[in-house]
């Protein structure tokens, strides 16, 4: 059945139409996390996961994708990641997960009892129908006893939407092709089926009033469901800035829902679930700590670590410690991308405040693909706590490596503040309908050390 | 009765007379080589209303003529007259009444006679006048015929003419094409190892463009080569340098947890020493 339905859909690789749906150059490393990011609906489903899991504990993330539960690296979680395409498992693994691999969802490559929790996001949608009972009874196998599953699974309503055999096969074609979904069931028949392998099962529709908004224009467009049409193609005319506040607003009400415990009605569209065989907690935030969320004032012990011992200073060198995943970046930058390296791309100012107990320099990788650079050099100037360090143009692409000296009077400040900023900026693809990248992009930087 | 056909008879006398007059007037202004005998046919007048034409057309008039004369008189006898008096003339008039009274089979007779000469003569007025007027439409056939022949005769001249000039410009041009001929022929040889010449120096110069271009595309394929190897080798550098610092960093990160683990290693010892004292 399943494989009948995506070859009717035409996909016959399905590790690799996971991998064109599922790896992107998106880095989910819990280092690069910022804090502010959890109102970011993007990372609903995470946050919901992040604060049902205990601190310390080991977790299965089934169909781990690119690995967006990487962020539970941050409560010290041990993840092991399993995923049908052999390159997801890979991006899951560098993005941090302890281990990875590639295997079916029916045949889970660990021994029975391995895991305190057995994660899923977005999964059992693509499991057929005659496959998800041997996936749940796998689940159950490797779960320690007592441990919990979570699961966000997306859903149909036949009221609404047709089953797979009331479908045409150009609109199962059509259907299957989006999102590789074969498997969709109503919140209710989740639920039953959960029942069968776990005695406490707990669940809640959600997404019914909150979706991003990327999310709301690809139901609009490929699910068909209707929502207003004036209010998608204002969705559809907003920028990378005004996306993000949306998406941010969306997931601070997703986020509140979910902590004054508000019911949703059936929404057709996902259902959160929690099953065990102990008796369930809260729904929505069972082991809540965030405080690890804020935690970007590393550089501290960094610093401190570096000025105290031998092993991080280079030969003839200064001590030195990376501010990349230990300083706060401000709003003046994007999340960090896979270039390679990994890196952030700036605005046309970016800020970055660490602290340290003397600074003798400055050094950072900075590189730029701003178009007509020979023609018109990119003006940068750096400043130190508001004092000029230096000023350059970049006129040809390619990785600058940048050193600069801290002027003594600035060499024992403490809190220190760098600011960079550009003369301009570029959009990568503005009008790219398809894959538009509206973002207003000056310099990526990565490597940003500071020298005691 | 009798005055009044007296005179009608001296009325068609007359006219005849001077129809007559008029024709011979007619028959003496014609030039001495016109043939009067076979009007229209042969001649070259033959198309232009000839004296024939109105002779005919005369004579059937006086036949018409005499034919009222048939119709009215055919069947009139003369009356019985005397020219003496008295006694004598009524003895006369009695023999003559017998006479006519016995010869009135003669008599009779005559009067078919002149009934069949009558209707012969109107016949032969008909036919006659049919013949006269099919002639007559021939003569304008003939005549336009002739006008016509005359007209492309007119035509067949102006053409030879036309075509004489055409001849003659003909053959000056075919004289023109050859000699223009000759001369391209000779200009095209010319033009041919001019066209050689150019080529082969075309050629040569090409070939040096070509090594030109060539070169100058293996320099920027070596530049850009130089480039992408130089920008992959900073690429390089600055992802060895990410994984330095990161090393760097679970280097700290381990020296933190390694001197925290002897920090409490000191401490369980000098709570051992501590133990083992009391």
């Amino acid at each position: 059945m399943k494989d009948d339905l995506y070859r009717r859909a035409g996909i016959s690789d399905l590790a690799e139409f996971y991998r064109t749906k599922f790896v992107s150059d998106e880095v989910l490393d819990a280092r690069y996390f910022r804090a502010l990011d959890r109102f970011d609906m993007r990372f609903a489903r995470t946050m919901w996961v992040y604060d049902n899991v205990r601190a310390g504990a080991t977790l299965l993330d089934l169909g781990c994708g690119a690995g967006v539960l990487a962020l539970l690296k941050r409560k010290g979680v041990t993840l092991a990641g399993v995923d049908l395409s052999a390159e997801c498992a890979l991006a899951s693994r560098r993005n941090g997960y302890d281990v990875t691999c590639a295997a079916e969802l029916t045949r889970l490559p660990f021994d029975d009892a391995s895991f305190d929790y057995v994660v899923s996001l977005d999964v059992l949608g693509h499991v057929g129908f005659d496959e998800k009972d041997a996936v749940l009874a796998e689940i159950r196998r490797v779960l320690r006893p007592g441990g919990v599953t979570l699961h966000g699974i997306e859903c149909t309503d036949r009221r609404t939407q047709k089953s797979y055999e009331e479908m045409t096969a150009e609109e199962l074609r059509r259907f299957v092709a989006v999102d590789g979904h074969i498997g969709l069931e109503e919140e209710q028949e989740h639920a039953a089926r959960f029942r069968r392998f776990f005695s406490h099962v707990a669940w809640e529709p959600r997404y019914a009033l909150c979706l991003s908004s990327e999310e709301f224009i690809k139901q609009s467009d490929e699910y068909g469901l209707p929502f207003e049409s004036d209010f998608v193609e204002y969705l559809r005319g907003l920028t990378f800035a005004e996306r993000r506040a949306f998406d941010m607003a969306m997931g601070y009400v997703f986020g509140k829902i979910s902590d004054l415990h508000v019911r949703l009605p059936k929404s057709g569209l996902y259902v959160l679930v929690k099953a065990s065989d102990a008796p369930l907690g809260s729904f929505y935030n069972e082991h809540r700590d965030r405080s690890a969320l804020f935690t970007s004032g590393t550089n501290d012990a960094l610093a401190d670590a570096a000025l105290h011992s031998d092993s991080t200073a280079p030969v003839g060198a200064a001590r030195s410690f990376c501010l990349d995943r230990a300083a706060e970046f401000d709003d003046g930058w994007y999340e960090p991308n896979v270039l390679p390296p990994v890196a952030r791309w700036m605005k046309s100012r970016g800020r970055v405040r660490f602290n340290a107990p003397s600074l003798s320099a400055l050094r950072l990788d900075l590189t730029t693909h701003i178009p007509d650079l020979t023609t018109r050099p990119l003006g940068l100037e750096l400043l130190l706590n508001g004092q000029r360090l230096c000023a350059l143009s970049l006129f040809r692409h390619g990785w600058l490596s940048l050193l600069t000296e801290v002027p003594e009077e600035l060499a024992t400040a403490g809190d220190y503040e760098l600011e960079i900023r550009a003369d301009r900026t570029w959009q990568p693809r503005p009008a790219d309908t398809g894959n538009r990248d509206d973002r207003e992009l000056s310099i990526a930087v990565c490597n940003v050390e500071a020298y005691l | 009765m009798v005055d009044y056909e007296v005179e009608s008879t001296l009325r068609e006398i007359r006219e005849r007379v001077i129809a007559g007059s008029a024709r011979a007037g007619v028959i003496a202004r014609r030039t001495p080589g016109e043939s009067a005998d076979v009007p229209g046919v042969d001649s070259p007048s033959a198309a232009a209303p000839s004296a024939t034409d109105g002779e005919g057309v005369e004579a059937l008039s006086r036949l018409r003529a005499n034919l009222a004369t048939t119709e009215r008189a055919w069947s009139r006898l003369p009356p019985v007259v005397s020219y003496r008096r008295g006694a004598v003339a009524r003895v006369e008039l009695w023999l003559k009444r017998q006479i006519k009274r016995a010869a009135h089979w003669f008599t009779w007779e005559q009067v078919n006679f002149n009934s069949a000469a009558h209707s012969a003569l109107a016949d032969a007025h008909s036919a006659l006048a049919a013949h006269e007027r099919a002639l007559e439409e021939l003569r304008d056939l003939l005549r336009r015929q002739q006008a016509e022949a005359e007209s492309n005769a007119a035509r067949f001249s102006e053409l030879r003419a036309r075509l004489d000039a055409f001849e003659s410009r003909l053959g000056s041009a075919e004289a023109h094409v050859n000699q223009t001929l000759t001369q391209l022929a000779s200009d095209m040889r010319q033009f041919v190892e001019q066209l050689r010449e150019e080529r082969r120096a075309g050629t040569e110069q090409l070939r040096a463009e070509r090594r030109e271009y060539l070169d100058a595309l293996a320099d920027a394929l070596r530049d850009e080569a130089r480039d992408r190897v130089e920008y992959a080798l900073e690429e390089q550098r600055v992802c060895f340098k990410q994984l330095s610092l990161e090393a760097s960093e679970a280097a700290v990160a381990q020296d933190r947890a390694r001197r925290r683990i002897e920090a409490r290693i000191e401490a369980l010892e000098r709570t051992k020493a501590v133990t083992s004292d009391k």
